[in-house]
């Protein structure tokens, strides 16, 4: 298996038997970047801008669900009527409750799994495989059981109530509790993500940097706060600012759960779920999408944010 | 690509529409599609429009959730099924984006329109109650309906309440003695319209209203007496009710009685069909069917829902014809006999539907009795308040007067806003 | 001390796989009972012991059977039983052809990024990732305005535009980090013997790639798969999927929780199944991406 006398020395590999013809040499790099970028961004184009712009164009119209012809623009007055009361402002509340204690808990709980699973034991793939069973399933129907495991009577308060004596758990009815019901579903249904997340990046220390640690008597906690954590927090922050993104968009869970509204006293109506009772329940397009861009505001701030804590850890050594 | 297939296409259909044209046989194949959402009566009417035989129809059945977005949807694009069956609370913002037709003068010559149960013709399709203007042609009625636990009543050795305080009575009695766990439950979320139906006609034999149609005004007339009476009524019943009623839906609702932990449930007649067979409720051969009580006066919610024309309809006459068809005799009377609700008092009264199901009788009775509440486009609006307040009292998260001044308050801000003048 | 973190180690594991795993074996139980089974207030956990498993869920997912009770009430909730195969096939479709699109396009995409100089560099990359960040619901409208004027409505490629648009943004940042990673030394290397830039691509870069495409294709597909809203609105008859079925399963009263149970069963073998023959890809494969080495 040798190399033939022929071929030159070359540093790809070394079953290079036939001389390189250079194919589609006319697309140099100017080219090909251009080729490789233009479809996503058409594609993004193409389904992102009209949306912006007619929603855009809504918020300054009081343009409603049921209308066919005159569209009156009002100019900014429903930005003002969100911006002056207090109810829209309480769903940003609700919604960084929300969304911060899920992430919060989905990256802790995802990370300490994915440290359990870092070790080589049995069944440890198979293991893991089911564990991302959860966010495969529809939310829809994850909510629906999880609703139903969480009745006065269901199967978690048969267990706190009939056996152990305590009073039920009200999960669904006491709007004190509410919030923390639609946490613990999210946790339970995106954890997995974080779990993969984490997972990838603690696979990716390399060994000699602990197995130097080991020589250097470095403590557990040490070797976890300055070998494990710088590398694999940038991969957790993009794991981060995709979850965060898309919990604080979230609807269907809190839907079927405990309601359009949110549950009693409106204890779960998330920014999202209030925009779906304004444009659709109540008709009003147009304050439904003004109340949209504002989330949009928020959530670019958000985002900016994030990706900036991303490159300053990423600038890191 | 793509666009030569649809030039294709497109030029089949030409050829196809010229041969229809040519050719009268082929001219029985119009198409038409109904919308309504996914539940048995849905179910039931794809089974009979199989057999109508003027034109193919085509039945949509889509998630609840989903219903009335996906209708206004279609007629904001200007599409959508021939006939959308629609709740009588969205017939306003229909009729205001004239997407509905007005079908008044047809009904008036094509339909036995003295039969119908004026309750039922008007608040499906007026508008304006009492304008004689009709937007929908009622298709499936409904009302709320006593469902309660016959062995329990009869080892406890009670009747059946005829009025609200013996109920009461009767629920805390259960919730105290050994009989059974639980006295009375019915759908307090804040989902929906779920605790706003129920507690309105509790309300109302109560002696209460909601407001004035006349005047508009909601102020001073929810937030009284007899307002705080019915709110802590109702708490009273829900302190009877399982654990966590106050998030109870319809699925809930019909569970706690299957499942034997509560002697009575309040639910609609529309859900009859969930207590009848074993395989899905286990105490199926122990229930039974009464008229809900009243009090002082005598008033049950009305729910159901009729069928309308859409204004992009290609087949207005075709579409039409299949609602003479639907609300004929012979059609009517299999509706009543497969399980679903007529809104015609002959089919009402006739033995095919009161041997439909064993709730069928007292449905005939109650539906005398039924009252509905705003018809306005602001309905949804004035709806999530109500419905917010309610839960919140109901389930003692909230003082009653609190909770009525407030939805009194914003209600007549809302009504002051679009009807000021 | 070594004995001690060992129980340690399989206790907290085994407790936080009890959690994940409780409602999934409900679910999976549900389906091999019947309603008055699944809402009895006391839990049964173990068929043939503690209650009589049934198929007729399963049956009821692909069969329709005779669906009424004595007294001629129907008693099922709704949705036409026979679709669900049709529906499959379509979801295989537009998941299949999304996800491949997503991932194929997504790739490259990053790999322009991380390799040339495209002007305005990270204002692209945030206009990629603010495309996931308007609320679906303000899109709905005008999505289903214009899917509806371009006849984009019940078709394959109308859907599988949108998840395409919806995976893009996290395919292109995880593939970027991921050739961020990898050294430019290889292409050049290749490129000096003889290659071009595209074979270089093909030969060198691609094929160190495939972990990582897993990966993001995983992702996709789960997304794709469940994407309930928009496939609901827009595709209602010849092209529509399986998530608007199984919400039609729960109906508006007494739920249908055998029949939704085994229906949600057999819509996530197939994404198991697919994550089980990649496992290994999984792991290594985000491995390279965004990780400074």
């Amino acid at each position: 298996m040798s190399s033939a006398d022929l071929s030159p020395p070359t540093a790809t590999s070394n079953s290079q038997t036939k001389p390189i013809r250079p194919t589609f040499s006319w697309l140099t790099d100017g080219r090909l970047s251009f080729l490789f970028v233009t479809p996503t961004l058409l594609i993004l184009l193409f389904i992102a801008i009209y949306p912006l712009l007619w929603s855009l164009s809504a918020s300054f119209t009081d343009r409603t669900l049921s209308q066919s012809g005159d569209i009156t623009y009002i100019g900014t007055d429903n930005y003002q009527e969100l911006l002056t009361e207090d109810r829209p402002w309480e769903r940003f509340v609700v919604t960084g409750q929300i969304v911060g204690f899920s992430v919060l808990f989905e990256l802790i709980i995802g990370f300490g799994i994915a440290m359990l699973l870092n070790r080589k034991f049995a069944g440890r793939s198979i293991m893991m495989t089911m564990m991302l069973i959860p966010m495969m399933l529809s939310p829809v129907v994850v909510a629906l059981f999880w609703r139903f495991m969480m009745q006065g009577d269901g199967v978690f308060n048969y267990y706190v109530n009939d056996v152990l004596g305590f009073d039920s758990i009200l999960w669904l009815s006491d709007r004190r509790i509410i919030p923390w019901a639609v946490i613990l579903v999210d946790v339970w249904m995106w954890t997995p993500f974080m779990m993969l997340i984490s997972l990838a990046g603690l696979s990716a220390v390399p060994k000699y940097l602990y197995e130097a640690a080991e020589v250097d008597r470095a403590g557990a906690w040490f070797r976890f706060r300055h070998i494990t954590l710088p590398i694999v927090s940038p991969l957790l922050m993009i794991g981060i600012i995709f979850r965060t993104m898309d919990a604080y968009k979230m609807i269907d869970i809190i839907f079927v759960l405990v309601g359009d509204r949110g549950g009693s006293g409106r204890a779960a109506q998330t920014a999202g779920l209030y925009v779906y009772d304004i444009a659709f329940k109540n008709f009003d397009t147009g304050l439904g999408s003004a109340y949209g861009y504002i989330m949009l505001v928020v959530i670019i701030a958000l985002a900016n944010l994030l990706i900036r804590q991303l490159n300053s850890m990423k600038g890191q050594p | 690509m793509s666009n030569i297939v649809k030039k294709v296409s497109l030029f089949g259909a030409v050829l196809m529409l010229l041969c229809l044209t040519i050719v009268p046989a082929a001219a029985q194949d119009t198409e038409l599609s109904i919308i309504w959402f996914a539940w048995p009566p849905c179910d039931l009417l794809d089974t009979i429009t199989d057999d109508y035989p003027d034109a193919t129809v085509t039945v949509t059945c889509v998630p609840i959730g989903q219903w009335f977005d996906q209708i206004f949807l279609d007629f904001a694009s200007g599409g959508g099924a021939d006939l959308p069956i629609l709740d009588s609370q969205f017939m306003g913002a229909a009729v205001a984006g004239g997407h509905v037709a007005n079908l008044s003068e047809w009904m008036n010559e094509n339909l036995p329109i003295d039969d119908y149960v004026p309750a039922a013709l008007s608040a499906y399709g007026e508008v304006v109650p009492g304008s004689g203007e009709y937007y929908s042609v009622p298709m499936m009625t409904d009302t709320r309906m006593l469902v309660y636990r016959t062995d329990v009543f009869e080892e406890a050795g009670l009747e059946v309440p005829a009025t609200w305080s013996e109920l009461l009575a009767d629920a805390q009695a259960f919730k105290e003695g050994d009989l059974i766990e639980n006295g009375f439950a019915t759908h307090w979320s804040p989902d929906g319209d779920l605790v706003a139906t129920g507690w309105n006609h509790l309300f109302w034999s109560f002696g209460g209203e909601l407001w004035d149609s006349e005047t508009y005004t909601v102020e001073g007339i929810i937030n009284d007496e007899a307002g705080v009476r019915a709110i802590e009524f109702a708490n009273e019943l829900w302190q009877t009710a399982p654990d966590g009623a106050g998030s109870f839906g319809f699925d809930e609702v019909v569970g706690a009685m299957c499942n034997g932990s509560t002697a009575m449930v309040e639910i609609w007649y529309g859900f009859g069909g969930a207590f009848t067979s074993p395989d899905s409720c286990a105490e199926a051969d122990n229930i039974g069917f009464a008229v809900v009580p009243g009090e002082e006066e005598h008033f049950i919610s009305l729910g159901g829902m009729g069928i309308s024309l859409s204004s992009y309809s290609e087949n207005p006459e075709a579409a039409l014809d299949l609602i003479a068809w639907l609300q004929s005799d012979e059609i009517q009377l299999r509706w009543a006999r497969e399980g679903g609700f007529p809104g015609r008092t002959s089919i009402l009264a006739s033995d095919d539907f009161l041997n439909s199901a064993p709730y069928a009788p007292s449905f005939a009775e109650a539906f005398q009795l039924v009252k509905d509440f705003w018809n306005l486009p602001e309905y949804q609006e004035m709806l999530g308040i109500q419905q917010e307040y309610l839960n919140l009292a109901i389930t003692g998260q909230m003082d009653a007067q609190e909770a009525l001044d407030e939805i009194a308050l914003e209600h007549q801000e809302i009504l002051d806003d679009a009807y000021g003048d | 001390m070594q004995r001690a973190s060992k129980i340690t180690f399989w206790v907290s594991l085994l407790l936080v796989f009890f959690f994940f795993m409780f409602p999934l074996y409900w679910i999976l139980i549900s389906s091999f009972k019947t309603r008055a089974d699944i809402v009895s207030t006391t839990p049964s956990y173990f068929p043939f012991v503690e209650f009589e498993p049934t198929l007729d869920n399963y049956l009821d997912v692909f069969v329709t059977r005779d669906q009424t009770s004595g007294d001629g009430s129907t008693v099922t909730a709704s949705a036409d039983v026979s679709q669900f195969r049709d529906r499959l096939i379509n979801s295989i479709i537009i998941t299949g052809a999304s996800t491949a699109l997503a991932v194929f396009v997504g790739t490259l995409t990053a790999y322009a990024v991380s390799r040339f100089t495209i002007p305005l560099e990270d204002d692209f990359m945030f206009f990629v990732l603010s495309t996931k960040m308007l609320p679906p619901i303000v899109v709905l409208i005008p999505v289903f305005v214009l899917f509806n004027n371009l006849g984009l409505r019940d078709s394959y490629h109308g859907l599988i535009l949108l998840y395409t648009a919806f995976n893009l943004p996290f395919v292109v940042w995880i593939m970027k980090g991921f050739f961020d990673e990898i050294p430019r030394e290889y292409e050049d290397a290749a490129m000096l013997d003889g290659y071009s830039r595209l074979q270089a691509i093909y030969k060198i870069v691609l094929p160190e790639a495939i972990p990582a495409m897993a990966a993001t294709a995983v992702f996709s597909i789960i997304v794709s798969w469940n994407e309930f809203v928009l496939a609901n609105f827009l595709n209602r008859d010849s092209a529509a999927t399986v998530p608007p079925y199984l919400n039609s399963i729960i109906g508006v009263g007494a739920v249908e929780w055998g029949r939704l149970a085994a229906a949600s069963v057999i819509y996530v073998l197939p994404v198991i199944i697919f994550t089980f023959l990649v496992r290994n890809h999984l792991l290594r494969g985000v491995t390279f991406g965004a990780v400074r080495r």
